[in-house]
Protein backbone atom coordinates (compact mmCIF):
# COMPACT_ATOMS: atom_id res chain seq x y z
CA UNK A 1 0.00 0.00 0.00
CA UNK A 2 2.49 2.68 1.35
CA UNK A 3 6.12 2.37 -0.12
CA UNK A 4 8.74 4.66 1.01
CA UNK A 5 12.03 4.99 -0.26
CA UNK A 6 14.64 6.65 0.79
CA UNK A 7 13.44 10.34 2.33
CA UNK A 8 15.17 13.16 3.87
CA UNK A 9 13.13 15.50 5.82
CA UNK A 10 14.48 19.36 7.71
CA UNK A 11 13.13 21.54 10.04
CA UNK A 12 15.12 24.99 8.71
CA UNK A 13 19.00 23.71 8.49
CA UNK A 14 18.56 20.62 10.96
CA UNK A 15 17.74 17.05 9.04
CA UNK A 16 15.49 15.36 11.03
CA UNK A 17 15.07 12.33 8.79
CA UNK A 18 17.64 10.78 7.34
CA UNK A 19 16.93 8.15 4.53
CA UNK A 20 14.24 6.71 5.67
CA UNK A 21 12.63 3.38 3.81
CA UNK A 22 9.31 2.11 4.99
CA UNK A 23 7.11 -0.39 3.40
CA UNK A 24 3.07 -1.14 4.80
CA UNK A 25 1.45 -4.00 3.17
CA UNK A 26 -2.44 -4.68 2.97
CA UNK A 27 -4.23 -5.78 5.81
CA UNK A 28 -0.75 -5.70 8.13
CA UNK A 29 -0.69 -3.86 11.27
CA UNK A 30 3.29 -1.78 11.35
CA UNK A 31 4.38 -0.34 14.33
CA UNK A 32 7.16 2.87 14.55
CA UNK A 33 8.88 2.80 18.10
CA UNK A 34 11.58 4.91 19.08
CA UNK A 35 12.32 7.13 21.73
CA UNK A 36 11.61 10.68 22.19
CA UNK A 37 13.03 12.96 19.38
CA UNK A 38 14.28 9.75 17.09
CA UNK A 39 11.47 11.55 14.51
CA UNK A 40 8.64 9.35 14.70
CA UNK A 41 5.98 12.15 14.65
CA UNK A 42 8.46 14.14 11.72
CA UNK A 43 7.65 11.12 9.56
CA UNK A 44 4.01 10.97 10.03
CA UNK A 45 3.84 14.61 9.14
CA UNK A 46 6.26 14.12 6.14
CA UNK A 47 3.50 11.31 4.73
CA UNK A 48 0.74 13.89 5.28
CA UNK A 49 2.67 16.39 3.43
CA UNK A 50 2.84 19.31 6.62
CA UNK A 51 6.19 19.07 6.43
CA UNK A 52 8.21 19.07 2.57
CA UNK A 53 10.38 15.94 1.74
CA UNK A 54 13.89 17.09 0.37
CA UNK A 55 15.03 13.61 -1.02
CA UNK A 56 13.37 10.42 -1.85
CA UNK A 57 9.57 10.10 -2.73
CA UNK A 58 6.50 8.56 -0.64
CA UNK A 59 4.71 6.01 -3.29
CA UNK A 60 0.90 5.16 -1.91
CA UNK A 61 -1.01 3.02 -4.32
CA UNK A 62 2.21 3.56 -6.73
CA UNK A 63 1.34 7.09 -6.77
CA UNK A 64 4.10 9.28 -5.91
CA UNK A 65 2.50 11.66 -2.90
CA UNK A 66 5.51 13.53 -1.54
CA UNK A 67 4.34 17.01 -3.19
CA UNK A 68 0.36 16.90 -2.64
CA UNK A 69 -1.13 18.74 -0.47
CA UNK A 70 -2.42 17.51 3.02
CA UNK A 71 -5.93 17.65 2.38
CA UNK A 72 -5.64 15.56 -1.01
CA UNK A 73 -3.43 13.33 0.92
CA UNK A 74 -6.62 12.48 3.16
CA UNK A 75 -8.99 12.99 0.52
CA UNK A 76 -6.87 9.79 -1.27
CA UNK A 77 -6.63 7.36 1.93
CA UNK A 78 -4.89 8.12 4.67
CA UNK A 79 -5.82 8.98 7.49
CA UNK A 80 -3.55 10.25 10.26
CA UNK A 81 -5.13 10.59 14.41
CA UNK A 82 -2.29 13.39 15.42
CA UNK A 83 -0.40 13.24 18.85
CA UNK A 84 -1.93 14.30 21.61
CA UNK A 85 -5.47 13.96 20.17
CA UNK A 86 -5.92 17.64 18.65
CA UNK A 87 -10.33 16.88 19.27
CA UNK A 88 -12.20 20.10 18.56
CA UNK A 89 -12.55 21.09 22.21
CA UNK A 90 -15.84 23.68 21.85
CA UNK A 91 -17.52 21.25 19.65
CA UNK A 92 -20.31 18.69 20.63
CA UNK A 93 -19.24 15.04 20.43
CA UNK A 94 -21.32 14.56 17.15
CA UNK A 95 -20.17 17.10 15.71
CA UNK A 96 -16.58 16.47 15.86
CA UNK A 97 -17.21 12.83 14.24
CA UNK A 98 -19.40 14.71 11.08
CA UNK A 99 -16.21 16.95 11.10
CA UNK A 100 -14.47 13.63 10.26
CA UNK A 101 -16.64 12.82 7.04
CA UNK A 102 -16.26 16.27 6.17
CA UNK A 103 -14.06 14.55 3.06
CA UNK A 104 -17.02 12.03 1.98
CA UNK A 105 -20.62 12.98 0.86
CA UNK A 106 -23.45 11.02 2.99
CA UNK A 107 -27.18 11.30 2.68
CA UNK A 108 -28.38 11.64 6.49
CA UNK A 109 -29.56 7.82 6.82
CA UNK A 110 -25.72 7.07 5.92
CA UNK A 111 -24.63 9.59 7.96
CA UNK A 112 -26.67 7.84 10.68
CA UNK A 113 -25.86 4.46 9.89
CA UNK A 114 -22.17 5.60 10.19
CA UNK A 115 -21.87 6.98 13.34
CA UNK A 116 -24.28 4.08 14.78
CA UNK A 117 -21.22 2.08 13.81
CA UNK A 118 -18.76 4.03 15.50
CA UNK A 119 -20.94 3.97 18.72
CA UNK A 120 -20.54 0.12 18.74
CA UNK A 121 -16.69 0.59 18.37
CA UNK A 122 -16.63 2.63 21.83
CA UNK A 123 -20.11 2.30 23.01
CA UNK A 124 -19.37 5.45 25.63
CA UNK A 125 -18.93 8.24 22.83
CA UNK A 126 -22.82 7.39 22.79
CA UNK A 127 -23.54 8.28 26.34
CA UNK A 128 -21.57 11.65 25.63
CA UNK A 129 -22.21 12.26 22.17
CA UNK A 130 -24.15 16.06 22.86
CA UNK A 131 -21.64 16.95 25.33
CA UNK A 132 -18.46 19.08 25.09
CA UNK A 133 -15.59 16.95 23.45
CA UNK A 134 -13.43 19.16 25.85
CA UNK A 135 -15.00 17.55 28.72
CA UNK A 136 -14.22 14.20 28.21
CA UNK A 137 -11.95 12.20 29.83
CA UNK A 138 -8.20 11.62 28.39
CA UNK A 139 -9.22 7.99 26.90
CA UNK A 140 -12.50 9.19 25.82
CA UNK A 141 -10.67 11.79 24.05
CA UNK A 142 -8.77 9.27 22.26
CA UNK A 143 -11.71 7.46 21.65
CA UNK A 144 -13.32 10.40 19.85
CA UNK A 145 -10.19 11.11 17.72
CA UNK A 146 -10.16 7.32 16.30
CA UNK A 147 -13.74 7.73 15.36
CA UNK A 148 -13.63 10.81 13.87
CA UNK A 149 -10.09 9.55 11.66
CA UNK A 150 -12.82 6.40 10.79
CA UNK A 151 -15.64 8.49 9.69
CA UNK A 152 -13.87 9.28 6.44
CA UNK A 153 -13.52 5.72 5.25
CA UNK A 154 -9.92 5.49 5.16
CA UNK A 155 -7.93 2.84 3.92
CA UNK A 156 -5.04 3.31 5.71
CA UNK A 157 -4.91 4.86 9.36
CA UNK A 158 -1.78 6.15 11.12
CA UNK A 159 -2.08 6.69 14.79
CA UNK A 160 0.76 8.79 16.36
CA UNK A 161 0.78 7.76 20.42
CA UNK A 162 -2.40 6.95 20.78
CA UNK A 163 -1.29 5.61 24.76
CA UNK A 164 0.35 9.24 25.73
CA UNK A 165 -1.14 10.04 28.68
CA UNK A 166 -3.69 7.08 29.33
CA UNK A 167 -4.50 4.93 31.82
CA UNK A 168 -3.10 1.44 31.35
CA UNK A 169 -6.54 -0.39 31.32
CA UNK A 170 -7.51 2.67 28.48
CA UNK A 171 -4.67 1.89 26.60
CA UNK A 172 -5.00 -2.00 26.34
CA UNK A 173 -8.90 -0.81 25.35
CA UNK A 174 -7.20 1.65 22.64
CA UNK A 175 -5.06 -1.12 21.09
CA UNK A 176 -7.80 -4.14 21.27
CA UNK A 177 -9.95 -1.55 19.05
CA UNK A 178 -6.86 -1.50 16.72
CA UNK A 179 -6.72 -5.24 16.38
CA UNK A 180 -10.48 -5.46 15.70
CA UNK A 181 -10.44 -2.54 13.10
CA UNK A 182 -7.69 -4.53 11.16
CA UNK A 183 -9.37 -7.84 11.23
CA UNK A 184 -12.84 -6.29 10.58
CA UNK A 185 -12.20 -3.98 8.18
CA UNK A 186 -9.22 -5.32 6.73
CA UNK A 187 -7.21 -1.76 7.01
CA UNK A 188 -3.58 -1.84 7.49
CA UNK A 189 -2.94 0.41 10.65
CA UNK A 190 0.47 2.00 11.41
CA UNK A 191 0.98 2.85 14.74
CA UNK A 192 3.56 5.05 15.97
CA UNK A 193 4.70 4.15 19.88
CA UNK A 194 7.10 4.95 22.80
CA UNK A 195 5.52 2.09 24.67
CA UNK A 196 7.37 -0.21 22.55
CA UNK A 197 6.07 -3.39 24.37
CA UNK A 198 2.40 -3.04 23.43
CA UNK A 199 2.84 -1.53 20.08
CA UNK A 200 5.22 -4.86 19.08
CA UNK A 201 2.47 -7.66 20.68
CA UNK A 202 -0.38 -6.02 18.11
CA UNK A 203 2.11 -5.55 15.21
CA UNK A 204 3.50 -7.96 12.45
CA UNK A 205 6.34 -5.86 11.70
CA UNK A 206 8.48 -3.18 13.63
CA UNK A 207 10.63 -0.54 12.68
CA UNK A 208 12.54 1.16 15.60
CA UNK A 209 13.93 4.63 14.68
CA UNK A 210 16.57 6.23 16.63
CA UNK A 211 17.93 9.94 15.62
CA UNK A 212 16.41 10.10 12.68
CA UNK A 213 16.68 7.41 10.69
CA UNK A 214 15.40 3.53 11.22
CA UNK A 215 18.26 1.67 13.11
CA UNK A 216 16.20 -1.81 13.38
CA UNK A 217 13.09 -3.61 11.27
CA UNK A 218 12.33 -7.12 11.03
CA UNK A 219 9.00 -8.98 12.48
CA UNK A 220 7.82 -8.10 15.92
CA UNK A 221 7.44 -11.39 16.89
CA UNK A 222 11.62 -12.07 16.96
CA UNK A 223 12.08 -8.23 18.10
CA UNK A 224 9.91 -8.21 21.37
CA UNK A 225 12.87 -11.62 22.19
CA UNK A 226 15.92 -9.60 20.86
CA UNK A 227 18.67 -8.93 23.61
CA UNK A 228 19.11 -4.85 21.93
CA UNK A 229 15.26 -4.49 21.77
CA UNK A 230 14.61 -5.34 25.23
CA UNK A 231 17.71 -3.38 26.56
CA UNK A 232 17.00 -0.17 24.82
CA UNK A 233 13.50 -0.25 25.13
CA UNK A 234 11.49 -2.97 27.06
CA UNK A 235 13.59 -2.17 30.45
CA UNK A 236 15.45 -5.59 30.40
CA UNK B 1 -35.62 18.77 13.64
CA UNK B 2 -34.80 18.84 17.39
CA UNK B 3 -36.63 20.78 20.19
CA UNK B 4 -33.93 23.27 20.62
CA UNK B 5 -34.01 23.79 16.98
CA UNK B 6 -37.96 24.39 16.88
CA UNK B 7 -37.59 26.81 19.96
CA UNK B 8 -35.11 29.01 17.62
CA UNK B 9 -37.12 29.20 14.81
CA UNK B 10 -40.48 30.33 17.11
CA UNK B 11 -38.04 33.09 18.60
CA UNK B 12 -37.09 34.46 15.05
CA UNK B 13 -40.52 34.33 13.83
CA UNK B 14 -41.53 36.57 17.14
CA UNK B 15 -38.61 38.84 16.61
CA UNK B 16 -39.78 39.57 12.38
CA UNK B 17 -42.95 40.14 13.25
CA UNK B 18 -42.44 42.50 16.02
CA UNK B 19 -40.09 44.23 13.56
CA UNK B 20 -42.07 44.29 10.99
CA UNK B 21 -44.53 46.52 13.02
CA UNK B 22 -42.50 49.03 13.80
CA UNK B 23 -43.17 51.97 11.56
CA UNK B 24 -47.19 51.56 12.78
CA UNK B 25 -46.29 53.09 16.02
CA UNK B 26 -43.35 55.07 15.73
CA UNK B 27 -43.40 57.85 13.24
CA UNK B 28 -40.77 60.08 14.55
CA UNK B 29 -38.51 60.47 11.66
CA UNK B 30 -35.06 60.46 14.22
CA UNK B 31 -36.47 56.75 15.42
CA UNK B 32 -36.90 55.80 12.26
CA UNK B 33 -33.20 56.92 11.15
CA UNK B 34 -31.71 54.53 14.12
CA UNK B 35 -33.61 51.77 13.03
CA UNK B 36 -32.48 51.93 9.99
CA UNK B 37 -29.02 52.27 11.06
CA UNK B 38 -29.59 49.59 13.04
CA UNK B 39 -30.69 47.48 9.98
CA UNK B 40 -27.54 48.29 8.23
CA UNK B 41 -25.46 47.63 11.11
CA UNK B 42 -26.74 44.32 11.68
CA UNK B 43 -25.99 43.36 8.02
CA UNK B 44 -22.21 44.35 8.21
CA UNK B 45 -22.30 42.04 12.05
CA UNK B 46 -23.70 39.41 9.71
CA UNK B 47 -20.74 39.52 7.97
CA UNK B 48 -18.02 39.89 10.57
CA UNK B 49 -19.77 37.25 12.26
CA UNK B 50 -18.49 34.41 9.74
CA UNK B 51 -14.43 35.81 9.78
CA UNK B 52 -14.37 36.81 13.58
CA UNK B 53 -17.10 35.37 14.98
CA UNK B 54 -17.12 32.02 13.54
CA UNK B 55 -12.81 31.22 12.35
CA UNK B 56 -11.57 33.60 15.20
CA UNK B 57 -9.73 35.97 13.03
CA UNK B 58 -9.73 39.35 14.06
CA UNK B 59 -10.75 41.52 11.25
CA UNK B 60 -10.66 45.26 12.35
CA UNK B 61 -11.15 46.40 8.60
CA UNK B 62 -14.48 45.84 8.01
CA UNK B 63 -15.10 49.86 7.87
CA UNK B 64 -12.90 49.58 4.52
CA UNK B 65 -15.02 47.06 3.40
CA UNK B 66 -18.05 49.21 4.24
CA UNK B 67 -16.50 52.07 2.66
CA UNK B 68 -15.69 50.77 -0.60
CA UNK B 69 -19.32 49.20 -0.99
CA UNK B 70 -20.63 53.01 -0.18
CA UNK B 71 -18.35 54.71 -2.53
CA UNK B 72 -18.33 51.66 -5.60
CA UNK B 73 -22.21 51.74 -5.76
CA UNK B 74 -22.41 55.93 -5.05
CA UNK B 75 -20.19 56.61 -8.07
CA UNK B 76 -21.77 54.08 -10.56
CA UNK B 77 -25.19 55.49 -9.54
CA UNK B 78 -23.81 59.02 -10.43
CA UNK B 79 -21.41 58.71 -13.39
CA UNK B 80 -23.07 56.12 -15.33
CA UNK B 81 -26.27 57.50 -14.38
CA UNK B 82 -28.04 54.10 -13.47
CA UNK B 83 -30.21 52.53 -10.73
CA UNK B 84 -28.72 52.11 -7.44
CA UNK B 85 -29.68 48.94 -8.06
CA UNK B 86 -26.85 47.90 -10.64
CA UNK B 87 -24.65 49.61 -7.94
CA UNK B 88 -25.62 46.91 -4.95
CA UNK B 89 -24.38 44.52 -7.50
CA UNK B 90 -21.82 45.73 -7.95
CA UNK B 91 -20.92 46.59 -4.13
CA UNK B 92 -21.23 42.42 -4.16
CA UNK B 93 -18.88 42.17 -7.02
CA UNK B 94 -16.74 44.13 -4.82
CA UNK B 95 -16.86 42.39 -1.95
CA UNK B 96 -16.07 39.46 -3.39
CA UNK B 97 -12.82 40.35 -5.18
CA UNK B 98 -12.11 42.41 -1.61
CA UNK B 99 -12.64 38.98 0.15
CA UNK B 100 -10.56 37.20 -2.40
CA UNK B 101 -8.11 39.56 -1.91
CA UNK B 102 -7.68 39.91 1.65
CA UNK B 103 -8.04 36.31 2.36
CA UNK B 104 -4.88 35.88 1.39
CA UNK B 105 -2.99 37.80 3.55
CA UNK B 106 -4.86 35.67 6.28
CA UNK B 107 -3.60 32.42 4.87
CA UNK B 108 0.00 33.92 5.90
CA UNK B 109 -0.36 36.22 8.61
CA UNK B 110 -2.31 35.70 12.38
CA UNK B 111 -3.30 36.99 15.03
CA UNK B 112 -2.56 40.49 16.23
CA UNK B 113 -0.80 40.87 12.79
CA UNK B 114 -3.85 40.00 10.62
CA UNK B 115 -5.54 43.01 12.92
CA UNK B 116 -3.03 45.11 11.73
CA UNK B 117 -3.27 44.17 8.09
CA UNK B 118 -6.60 44.80 8.19
CA UNK B 119 -6.81 48.03 9.70
CA UNK B 120 -4.00 49.22 7.26
CA UNK B 121 -6.49 48.07 4.30
CA UNK B 122 -9.34 49.96 5.89
CA UNK B 123 -6.77 53.23 6.14
CA UNK B 124 -5.46 52.95 2.84
CA UNK B 125 -9.08 53.33 1.28
CA UNK B 126 -10.34 55.87 3.17
CA UNK B 127 -6.84 57.78 2.20
CA UNK B 128 -7.92 56.92 -1.42
CA UNK B 129 -11.39 57.85 -1.02
CA UNK B 130 -10.17 61.45 0.71
CA UNK B 131 -7.61 62.01 -1.83
CA UNK B 132 -9.51 61.05 -5.19
CA UNK B 133 -10.58 64.76 -4.63
CA UNK B 134 -11.73 64.45 -8.94
CA UNK B 135 -13.77 61.77 -8.76
CA UNK B 136 -15.13 61.24 -5.29
CA UNK B 137 -15.34 64.82 -4.17
CA UNK B 138 -12.59 64.17 -1.67
CA UNK B 139 -13.34 65.00 2.50
CA UNK B 140 -16.21 67.17 0.97
CA UNK B 141 -17.70 63.85 0.10
CA UNK B 142 -20.49 62.76 -2.16
CA UNK B 143 -23.67 64.92 -2.35
CA UNK B 144 -27.43 64.10 -3.39
CA UNK B 145 -26.58 60.16 -3.83
CA UNK B 146 -29.88 59.22 -5.36
CA UNK B 147 -32.66 56.93 -3.23
CA UNK B 148 -34.04 52.90 -4.39
CA UNK B 149 -36.79 52.97 -6.20
CA UNK B 150 -38.79 50.03 -7.89
CA UNK B 151 -40.98 49.95 -10.31
CA UNK B 152 -41.01 54.26 -10.07
CA UNK B 153 -41.86 53.84 -6.15
CA UNK B 154 -39.35 55.44 -4.47
CA UNK B 155 -37.76 54.66 -1.12
CA UNK B 156 -37.44 58.16 -0.33
CA UNK B 157 -38.74 58.58 3.24
CA UNK B 158 -37.32 56.97 6.57
CA UNK B 159 -40.30 54.46 6.85
CA UNK B 160 -40.25 53.51 3.09
CA UNK B 161 -36.42 52.56 3.40
CA UNK B 162 -37.29 50.69 6.79
CA UNK B 163 -39.09 48.37 5.13
CA UNK B 164 -36.87 47.51 2.34
CA UNK B 165 -34.00 47.45 4.44
CA UNK B 166 -35.66 44.86 6.44
CA UNK B 167 -36.50 42.56 3.34
CA UNK B 168 -33.06 43.01 2.63
CA UNK B 169 -31.19 42.05 6.12
CA UNK B 170 -33.99 39.88 6.43
CA UNK B 171 -32.96 37.85 3.70
CA UNK B 172 -29.19 38.25 4.60
CA UNK B 173 -29.92 36.61 8.03
CA UNK B 174 -31.74 33.51 6.12
CA UNK B 175 -28.38 33.17 4.26
CA UNK B 176 -26.05 33.71 6.84
CA UNK B 177 -28.23 31.40 9.08
CA UNK B 178 -28.40 28.56 7.07
CA UNK B 179 -24.63 28.91 6.25
CA UNK B 180 -23.85 28.93 10.14
CA UNK B 181 -25.97 25.74 10.47
CA UNK B 182 -24.87 23.89 7.57
CA UNK B 183 -21.25 21.53 7.33
CA UNK B 184 -19.59 24.78 6.10
CA UNK B 185 -20.32 26.60 9.28
CA UNK B 186 -19.15 23.63 11.12
CA UNK B 187 -15.69 24.05 9.31
CA UNK B 188 -15.68 27.26 10.25
CA UNK B 189 -16.40 27.12 14.02
CA UNK B 190 -13.71 24.03 14.13
CA UNK B 191 -11.24 26.14 12.47
CA UNK B 192 -11.15 28.74 15.58
CA UNK B 193 -11.14 25.31 17.46
CA UNK B 194 -8.29 23.65 16.39
CA UNK B 195 -7.08 24.66 13.06
CA UNK B 196 -4.11 21.62 12.44
CA UNK B 197 -7.27 19.21 13.63
CA UNK B 198 -9.21 20.64 10.62
CA UNK B 199 -6.68 19.63 8.26
CA UNK B 200 -6.47 16.42 9.10
CA UNK B 201 -10.43 16.00 8.59
CA UNK B 202 -9.83 16.54 4.60
CA UNK B 203 -10.21 20.02 4.94
CA UNK B 204 -8.66 22.86 2.24
CA UNK B 205 -7.98 25.57 5.31
CA UNK B 206 -6.87 27.64 2.39
CA UNK B 207 -10.29 27.40 0.39
CA UNK B 208 -12.08 27.62 3.61
CA UNK B 209 -10.49 31.07 4.97
CA UNK B 210 -11.21 32.55 1.52
CA UNK B 211 -14.64 31.66 1.84
CA UNK B 212 -15.12 32.99 4.89
CA UNK B 213 -13.66 36.42 4.13
CA UNK B 214 -15.45 36.14 0.77
CA UNK B 215 -18.82 36.24 2.44
CA UNK B 216 -17.71 38.45 5.21
CA UNK B 217 -16.49 40.88 2.74
CA UNK B 218 -20.11 40.41 0.53
CA UNK B 219 -21.92 41.36 3.33
CA UNK B 220 -19.90 44.51 4.26
CA UNK B 221 -20.42 46.02 0.71
CA UNK B 222 -23.29 45.17 0.35
CA UNK B 223 -24.45 46.81 3.80
CA UNK B 224 -22.03 49.91 2.44
CA UNK B 225 -23.87 50.58 -0.84
CA UNK B 226 -27.17 50.68 1.55
CA UNK B 227 -25.64 53.26 3.73
CA UNK B 228 -24.74 55.22 1.14
CA UNK B 229 -28.47 55.56 -0.82
CA UNK B 230 -29.83 55.63 2.69
CA UNK B 231 -27.60 58.87 3.85
CA UNK B 232 -27.81 60.50 0.72
CA UNK B 233 -24.19 61.50 1.49
CA UNK B 234 -21.15 60.00 2.17
CA UNK B 235 -18.17 61.10 3.61
CA UNK B 236 -14.38 59.47 3.98
CA UNK B 237 -14.11 60.79 7.50
CA UNK B 238 -17.00 58.30 8.22
CA UNK B 239 -14.82 54.90 7.81
CA UNK B 240 -12.46 55.43 10.10
CA UNK B 241 -11.40 52.81 12.60
CA UNK B 242 -13.45 53.81 14.99
CA UNK B 243 -16.49 52.40 12.87
CA UNK B 244 -14.58 49.17 12.33
CA UNK B 245 -14.10 48.90 16.17
CA UNK B 246 -17.95 49.54 16.74
CA UNK B 247 -18.80 46.59 14.13
CA UNK B 248 -16.47 44.47 16.67
CA UNK B 249 -18.23 45.80 19.47
CA UNK B 250 -21.36 45.10 17.96
CA UNK B 251 -20.12 40.98 17.64
CA UNK B 252 -19.18 40.74 21.11
CA UNK B 253 -22.12 42.40 22.29
CA UNK B 254 -24.09 40.21 20.55
CA UNK B 255 -21.73 37.04 21.36
CA UNK B 256 -19.05 35.23 18.71
CA UNK B 257 -20.95 33.21 16.19
CA UNK B 258 -24.23 33.56 17.41
CA UNK B 259 -26.49 34.79 14.13
CA UNK B 260 -29.42 35.72 16.54
CA UNK B 261 -27.18 37.64 18.95
CA UNK B 262 -25.52 39.61 15.82
CA UNK B 263 -28.88 41.29 15.35
CA UNK B 264 -29.28 41.86 19.10
CA UNK B 265 -25.89 43.22 19.29
CA UNK B 266 -26.35 45.47 16.26
CA UNK B 267 -29.43 46.73 18.32
CA UNK B 268 -27.97 47.06 21.43
CA UNK B 269 -24.81 49.07 20.46
CA UNK B 270 -26.59 51.44 18.08
CA UNK B 271 -29.01 52.30 20.00
CA UNK B 272 -27.23 52.80 23.47
CA UNK B 273 -25.36 55.59 22.52
CA UNK B 274 -28.43 57.21 21.08
CA UNK B 275 -30.01 56.77 24.92
CA UNK B 276 -26.84 58.15 26.43
CA UNK B 277 -27.20 61.55 24.86
CA UNK B 278 -28.70 63.02 27.81
CA UNK B 279 -25.13 62.42 29.52
CA UNK B 280 -23.68 65.21 26.84
CA UNK B 281 -19.86 65.06 27.12
CA UNK B 282 -20.11 62.22 29.16
CA UNK B 283 -22.10 59.76 26.90
CA UNK B 284 -19.01 58.07 24.92
CA UNK B 285 -17.56 56.91 27.97
CA UNK B 286 -20.04 55.76 30.02
CA UNK B 287 -20.85 53.74 26.98
CA UNK B 288 -17.18 52.26 26.85
CA UNK B 289 -17.01 51.38 30.34
CA UNK B 290 -20.70 49.71 30.11
CA UNK B 291 -19.04 47.97 26.91
CA UNK B 292 -16.04 47.00 29.03
CA UNK B 293 -18.12 45.41 31.66
CA UNK B 294 -19.80 43.54 29.60
CA UNK B 295 -16.52 42.21 27.98
CA UNK B 296 -15.43 41.30 31.27
CA UNK B 297 -18.31 39.77 32.81
CA UNK B 298 -20.17 38.24 29.88
CA UNK B 299 -17.57 37.16 27.60
CA UNK B 300 -19.34 35.21 25.91
CA UNK B 301 -22.34 37.98 24.90
CA UNK B 302 -25.10 39.92 26.59
CA UNK B 303 -27.50 37.54 24.89
CA UNK B 304 -26.31 34.54 26.46
CA UNK B 305 -26.14 36.50 29.52
CA UNK B 306 -29.58 36.82 29.64
CA UNK B 307 -30.65 33.54 28.14
CA UNK B 308 -28.67 31.90 31.02
CA UNK B 309 -30.52 33.76 33.48
CA UNK B 310 -33.66 33.46 32.92
CA UNK B 311 -32.90 29.63 33.02
CA UNK B 312 -31.62 30.03 36.01
CA UNK B 313 -34.95 31.49 37.17
CA UNK B 314 -37.27 29.42 35.58
CA UNK B 315 -35.16 26.64 37.66
CA UNK B 316 -35.51 28.16 41.08
CA UNK B 317 -39.12 29.05 40.68
CA UNK B 318 -39.81 24.88 39.64
CA UNK B 319 -37.64 24.37 42.55
CA UNK B 320 -39.84 26.30 44.94
CA UNK B 321 -42.84 24.91 43.39
CA UNK B 322 -41.74 21.06 43.80
CA UNK B 323 -40.68 22.27 47.64
CA UNK B 324 -44.26 23.92 47.63
CA UNK B 325 -45.57 20.95 46.12
CA UNK B 326 -44.19 18.27 48.52
CA UNK B 327 -45.50 20.61 51.46
CA UNK B 328 -49.12 20.77 50.38
CA UNK B 329 -49.00 16.77 49.68
CA UNK B 330 -47.53 16.02 53.66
Amino acid sequence: MLKIKGIDAYYGNVQALKNISLEVGPQEIVSIIGSNGAGKTTLMNCIMGILPVRKGEILYKDRDISSMKTHLIMRSGIVQIPEGREIFPNMTVLDNMEMGSYSVKRSKSEMKAKIGEMYDLFPRLRERKSQKAGSLSGGEQQMLAIVRGLMSDPELLMCDEPSLGLAPVIVDEVFDTFVRINKEKKMPIIVVEQNAYIALSISSRCYVMENGSIRISGSSDELIVSDAIIKAYLGG
Amino acid sequence: MTKKMKIRIAEIIILLIALLVVPLFVKNNYYLLVFNRILINAIVVLGLNFITGLTGQMNLGMAGIFALGAYASALITRYANISPWVGLLLAIAVGWVIGQCLGYPSLRVKGVYLSLTTIGFAEVIRLMFSNLTDITGGTQGMRNIEPYSLFGFKFDTQGKMYYLFFVITAFGFFIAWRIVYSKWGRVFKSLRDNAEAVEMSGVDIADVKIKAFTICAIYGAVAGALYAHFMGYINPSTFTIDMSTNFVIMLLIGGLGSVIGNIFGAIIVTILPEMLRFLDDYYLITFSIIVLLGAIFFPNGWVDAVVRLGKKTINIISDKRAENGKAVSR
